[in-house]
This record gives C-alpha cells, structure tokens and sequence, in this order.
C-alpha cells in the first residue's frame, strides 16, 4: 500500500527495546551509567601490553610501525635486572597520537611480550602519557586491560613464512 | 512583501558554494554552483579538503607498511583497497593464494558491501526526510561492525588481509554468528522496505529524479551500482572475476529505468545479493580446510619482483582500482588508486545537475553515492 | 569481438605489439622511436578512437609514471570494455623534460578529470583541455609537482613549518628518515625476499 501514511506504522518501533548498547568504559566506574562495560571481542585491539620480563628489546616492532610510532627508549639496567629481564635494556615506547592500532608491531613480536588487550578507552589526567604510552611501565600498569585479545599465535606470527603448497587434485577413483 | 520582490533583489545568475560542510554532501568536498533562482546552470567541483597525498606515502613505505595506509582511501568501505592493493602485489608476484584466504576475503568485501550500503541507505533517508531509515540503517550496521571486530580486531579500519592472504584465521563460532545477523538483518530489511517502499513521500522525490541512458552513463565512466541501475548487467564481479566470485552463484542486480528510485533500488536489492552470496561462503568455508595465508616472505620487509598489475574490483561505489609498479624493492615504485569518484563527481554531476532544482542538489549527489575521499586520496 | 580478435585487429591497423601480461589484459606500447611527436601523438589519438569503435566503452584512468632513470614520463590509457570483457592499457612515453601532450577529452569525456590530476601531479601539460590547467587538490602549491620522484616531501616540509599546526612536525621528519633507511636482509630474518 502506497501511501503518506505508510511511514507511520515505524511508530511501533517506540514499544521495542533500543539496540544501542552502554558506553564501552572501565574507567569510568565511578558513574553508575557506565559500570556495564562492553566486552572487547576476542582479538580486539585495543592499548598495547608489553611484557617486560619477555621483552628482549630487539626493536623488531620499532622497525615496522607504519606510523613511526614507536621509539625504543632506554630502561635502567637495574629495573629489568630486578625483574630478571633479559636481552637489550631498551623498550618501544607508543606515541598514540601516531598509531593506528594495526598490530603489525604484535605480529613481528620475537618473543611474542608485545600484546593488545581489549581496552576500548584509555583515560588519563596528564596529556603526556598518551604522547609517551609506554607499555608495561609500572605507570602505564593500570592502562593495560586485564585481557590479552590481540596477541602473536602462530597463525598470526608474521616473521616465520607459511607458504602454502597446492596439493595435486587427487586422481578420481581413489580414497582419501 | 512578495517573496518574489525580496529576491530578486540579488543578482542572478549567482555563484553558490555548497560545502564543504553541509549536511546534504557526503564527505568534505564543495561544489561551486551557479544559479539562477532555484534553478542549477552550471556546477563545478571543488576537490582538496581530504587530500592525504596517499600515492606518494606509499611509494615511500614497505610493502608491508602499506597495508595499515590503504584503508584509509575509501572510509565507508576500506576493504576494497586492502584486497586490490595485496591482489595487485600477488598478481605481480605469481603467487596463488589458497582458497581459504579467497573464501575469507569474500567474506570481508561482501560484509563491507553489507555496511556500506546501509550507509548509503542511511544518508538517502537523510536526503528524503525519512530519518528512521537512517537512524535504523546505522544501527543495524553496527551489527556487521561487530562482526568484523570478532573477526578481524577493528570495526572499521580493519588492515586484516595481507600479501598471501588474510592475517588471522575465522575464530570459532564466527561463522554461526554471522549466520544470526544475516537472519536477523534480513527480518530488519523487511521493515526497510515497509517503512521506505510503500511510502508516497519517497517515491515522489525520487522517481524520475536525474535520469540517465546506459550510453550517457558509460560516456561520462559511469560504473558500479549506477550504471546497473540503468539497465545493463555490468558487475565486474562477473565480468572480471576475483576473489572466489568465480565459485558463487549470483545474479546481476538491474533495474530499468537509470532514476535516482532505480539507484536507490539497486542498493537495496543488492544487500539481498550480500546475504545470500555470503550463505553460499559460509558453506564454503566450513567444508575447507585449506591454510588461510601462503606467505613465502617473512614479514619484517620483502620485495615483490619488478612488474606493474591493474587490479579493479567492484565496490559500492564503482570501479575501484590499484595500479601498481614495482622494480623490485622493498617499497612500490608507484600506486595508482582509480577511485570511482573521480569520474563520478568530476565528470557525470558537473554535467547531469544542470537544469536542475537546488533543493534536488544534494539528492542527486547522495543518489549517485558521491565519496570524496577516494578522489582526493 | 573477441580479445585474438582485438589483438589482431590493433595489429593490422597500427603495426604495434599488443601482450596480454595477465587473463582479462592487454598492454600495448606507443613506440617512441622512428616517428615525430606530431605522429605519435595522432597514433595515439587514432588509437584510443579505434579502441573506442571496437567496443572500448569506458575509460577507467589516465595515470603517470615517473621512470627519472630513463627520464621519461610513462602515460597510462585505461580502457575497458564491457562486452569483451578485457581492460586494454595503452603506454605512451613523454620526455620528462617537456612534458607537453595533447587532450584526449574530446573523444572520451572522463579525460577531463584525468588530465587534471596527471597536471597537477607530474606537470604534464594537456593541450586542449583548459580544465586541466586549473589546480585540482592542492591549494597554492609553490613547489615542483609532487608526485615526480624527484620531489622530496621531508624536505619541502622543512621548508615549509607548518603553520597554526599546534605542533612542530620537525622531530617526526627526523624519525622519518630514520625509518626509510632500508631494512638489510639480515635484518628480515635471513630471507632474500618474496622473489626468492
Ligand atoms: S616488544 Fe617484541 S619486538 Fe619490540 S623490542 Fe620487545 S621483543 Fe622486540
Ligand atoms: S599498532 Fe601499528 S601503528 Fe601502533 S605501534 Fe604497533 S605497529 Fe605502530
């Protein structure tokens, strides 16, 4: 039925709960409002995470970030020594007003500490540490989410090649 | 005092800018009109608000790099470029990809179509006054964002295939979900099309709104959903199979008469095809058990062998396309983007909006799915 | 028509190679030696109309390259045909120290784009089309055209400070240039690369 009022039967969408979903916040617990986060997706990448202790500082991430994004920056030999790190005492440090959230930096991880959790939001009270997000600091602790969801498997790993070799059809007639 | 006594007062004809920040056009990009009265005589874009000189940045990062900046090209729908820019390096390459990676990068472009429609849907509910079509379209594409977050990590720029293939496989139970939101869209196109098809107000600014020939069309590069919807079956989908399109069954969408009804009509009757291409990809995907990337390089840097390949795939926008040169480095020697736009806007709106309404201006741009960001690049 | 056909046709008329590099393509090269400019350039103009007689009914682009070792400029015709369904890339080499060549956007109409952005990008002028004279994105650009090779954007920024930015982009430059030195292949792990 063509007509003017045809529209109107949308009216009955007033009586149906909305889709929208709350804001995706942990961080704001104090309002009440948004005290019922939305759950990053399995291999969301949200924040960085790195993980000291695995870290060897080889740069391999500094190398491939697209975005220029990440500066190794030099760590007091004995802080890692303290938490019994090995390799190079340099860490990448994130500009996040560069980066754009690809994770190639995860997947070329070596030693696989380079991880992305599910944190849609990040607030803070200075601006700097956004410009020098620095994961796996003691300061930027409290940023990194508790959920590894974007991290280095060995499907993703990009620095070990997975050619792929197309098996023969097999003959008809014959079994598997 | 008449109305007719105050304007004319101005002096006509009169230059008008439209944009770039006006609500009827899509995207930063102005035209310059010149009017008389209510009625257009003569239009002419003004490019440049977005331009992010992409060709040059990409000559200038790995081939790896790439892959993070090319999304960026065409933001309603960046999986276009992700699959022409990485098809483009495997064609110069000489690899083949297993078919697990082709089913998967189906699935991808046909969900961006999915979302990019209904974005398109959106923005002519705005242009018409139907607001609940935009506010519903929006809502339902975030289900298909969704979608893409559990599979490929982001909701929109996803930076998920790659040079071999794609960079993760399908998670679990992925393939069921997106089942239920294929069930459940559906349910919602059936309000859709109640709320907008049956509607006098719709069809009365829409029917016979800026006609055009398949003749006119293909003379001024005319491509994608509005030269099908002038009646001729061209889907480069079809014609230039890529992808696993050679393995689907489908139908070229075509509506007859080349009106802004018949381009809306198109769009929406292709969201139909969507679903239904990717029932078929689902069952593909479940019964292969192929590895989901052929990657012969380690990734930190490559080099692809020297050669150039044209890739052009059919996005909701038009012919988009990535002609690419190597020599051999670990850069690209150049990267052409033929984006649909260029001929859209440049050529086919400074011409068919002459003679027309003012008030029709930014129906017309919305119905012919004008998206700067692939001309300015 | 059918692409042999095509091949063979464009062979006959014109006496010029046509490869097909990959299904569904066909290159042909504008030679540049033995023949004035005045003739190269109507071949090229007869071609694309042929091309267009034959069933060529849409141009998809017209783009540049910048090959500065041979120092030409490398102009891509994109055509492409519904019917056939092939895409038909016509070369054509302009000395890239006169860039001067003549508009094509009397015979096919998306040209006048086109020849705009190739314009504004490599330089090359476009008798016949005064569109293609007009700037196209770039506003006020006060530099050589930006897509040659020879145009250097790290230094162009330092010449130009960005201004009312809010920031200072210089340090960024520095990291940009520290980034494009080229990774050695005992930095990628020992691989020769994706042709090896
Ligand atoms: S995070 Fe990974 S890639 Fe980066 S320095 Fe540490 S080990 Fe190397
Ligand atoms: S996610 Fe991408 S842009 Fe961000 S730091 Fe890692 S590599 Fe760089």
């Amino acid at each position: 039925m063509i007509g003017y009022l045809a529209p109107l039967r949308a009216l009955k969408f007033l009586f149906i709960k909305p889709h929208t979903v709350r804001v995706p916040d942990k961080v704001w617990p104090r309002w009440p409002d948004f005290a019922d986060p939305r759950e990053g997706k399995s291999v969301y990448r949200g924040t960085h995470d790195n993980d000291w202790t695995k870290c060897i500082g080889c740069g391999n991430c500094s190398r491939i970030c697209p975005a220029m994004a990440i500066e190794m920056k030099e760590v007091p030999k004995e802080v890692l020594d303290e938490i019994g790190a090995k390799g190079v005492n340099k860490r990448p440090q994130i500009d996040y007003g560069r980066c754009t959230f690809c994770a190639l930096c995860v997947d070329v991880c070596p030693s696989g500490s380079l991880t992305m959790t599910d944190n849609y939001t990040w607030v803070t009270t200075d601006a700097r540490d956004h410009r020098y997000f620095f994961p796996g600091a003691e300061k930027w602790k409290y940023a990194s989410g508790d959920v590894h969801t974007w991290h280095k498997n060995p499907q993703s790993d990009l620095l070990r090649p997975k050619p792929w070799v197309k098996k023969p059809p097999q003959p008809a007639g014959e079994g598997k | 005092m008449p109305i007719r006594e105050l304007v004319v007062t101005y002096d006509f004809p009169t230059d008008l800018h439209l944009g770039p920040q006006h609500p009827g056009i899509h995207g930063n990009f102005a035209y310059i009109l010149k009017v008389d009265g209510e009625k257009i005589i003569e239009a002419k874009i003004v490019p440049g608000y977005l331009h992010r000189a992409f060709e040059k940045l990409m000559e200038r990062r790995t081939w790896i790099n790439n892959i993070a900046l090319i999304p960026r090209v065409c933001v309603p729908e960046p999986d276009v470029n992700e699959y022409a820019f990485n098809a483009a390096i495997e064609r110069i390459a000489g690899w083949e990809i297993p078919p697990r990676a082709k089913y998967i990068r189906t699935v991808v472009l046909e969900m961006a179509r999915i979302s990019a429609y209904l974005m398109y849907l959106a923005s002519m509910g705005g242009g018409v006054g139907v607001y609940p079509l935009t506010q519903w379209a929006f809502g339902d594409r975030d289900y298909i964002l969704d979608l893409f977050e559990a599979l490929t990590g982001a909701r929109v720029y996803h930076i998920y295939m790659i040079a071999g293939g794609v960079r993760r496989d399908i998670p679990e139970g992925w393939l069921d979900k997106l089942e239920e939101t294929l069930k459940y869209l559906e349910g919602r196109l059936k309000e859709y099309d109640k709320l907008v098809m049956n509607s006098a107000v719709v069809q009365r600014r829409l029917v016979g709104l800026a006609p055009i020939t398949p003749e006119y069309a293909m003379e001024h590069g005319v491509t994608g959903p509005n030269l099908r919807a002038t009646g001729v079956p061209y889907d480069l989908r079809k014609l230039d199979p890529y992808a696993a399109y050679d393995e689907l069954d489908f139908e070229v969408v075509t509506e007859k008469d080349g009106d802004a009804w018949a381009r809306f009509m198109v769009r929406r009757r292709e969201i139909d095809q969507s679903i239904d291409l990717l029932r078929q990809l689902i069952d593909k995907l479940r019964k292969d058990d192929t590895p989901h990337i052929h990657q012969p390089y380690s990734g930190l840097a490559f080099k692809v062998p020297q050669g150039e390949a044209y890739v052009h795939i059919e996005s909701t926008k038009g012919e988009f396309g990535y002609y690419v040169w190597s020599d051999g480095g670990f850069n690209p020697y150049r990267v052409f983007v033929r984006g649909p736009t260029t001929s859209h806007a440049g050529v086919l709106m400074e011409d068919i909006v002459v003679g027309q309404e003012l008030a029709d201006f930014s129906l017309i741009d919305g119905s012919f799915d004008i998206c700067p960001p692939d001309l300015d690049k | 028509m059918r692409v042999e056909e095509v091949i063979k046709a464009i062979q006959d008329k014109f006496g010029l190679e046509v490869e097909s590099p990959y299904p569904r393509r066909l290159r042909v090269r504008i030679p540049a030696e033995g023949k004035s400019e005045e003739e190269r350039r109507q071949m090229l103009r007869d071609l694309l109309q042929y091309a267009k007689e034959i069933g060529f009914q849409h141009m998809s682009f017209i783009t540049c390259v910048d090959f500065i070792k041979d120092g030409r400029f490398e102009l891509n015709y994109g055509l492409w045909s519904y019917t056939i369904p092939t895409m038909l890339v016509v070369k054509y080499d302009l000395d890239r120290e006169n860039p001067k060549h003549i508009t094509v956007v009397d015979i096919w109409k998306p040209a006048k784009t086109w020849e705009q952005e190739v314009h504004e990008m490599f330089g090359v002028e476009f008798d016949g089309n005064p569109r293609s004279f007009e700037p196209y994105v770039l506003e006020d650009w006060d530099s050589i055209p930006p897509l040659r090779k020879d145009f250097d954007p790290v230094q162009y920024l330092k010449e130009h400070p960005m201004q009312g930015a809010g920031y200072d982009p210089l340090p960024y430059v520095n990291l940009v240039e520290k980034n494009l030195e080229q990774p050695t292949v005992e930095e990628t792990g020992g691989d020769e690369g994706a042709d090896s």
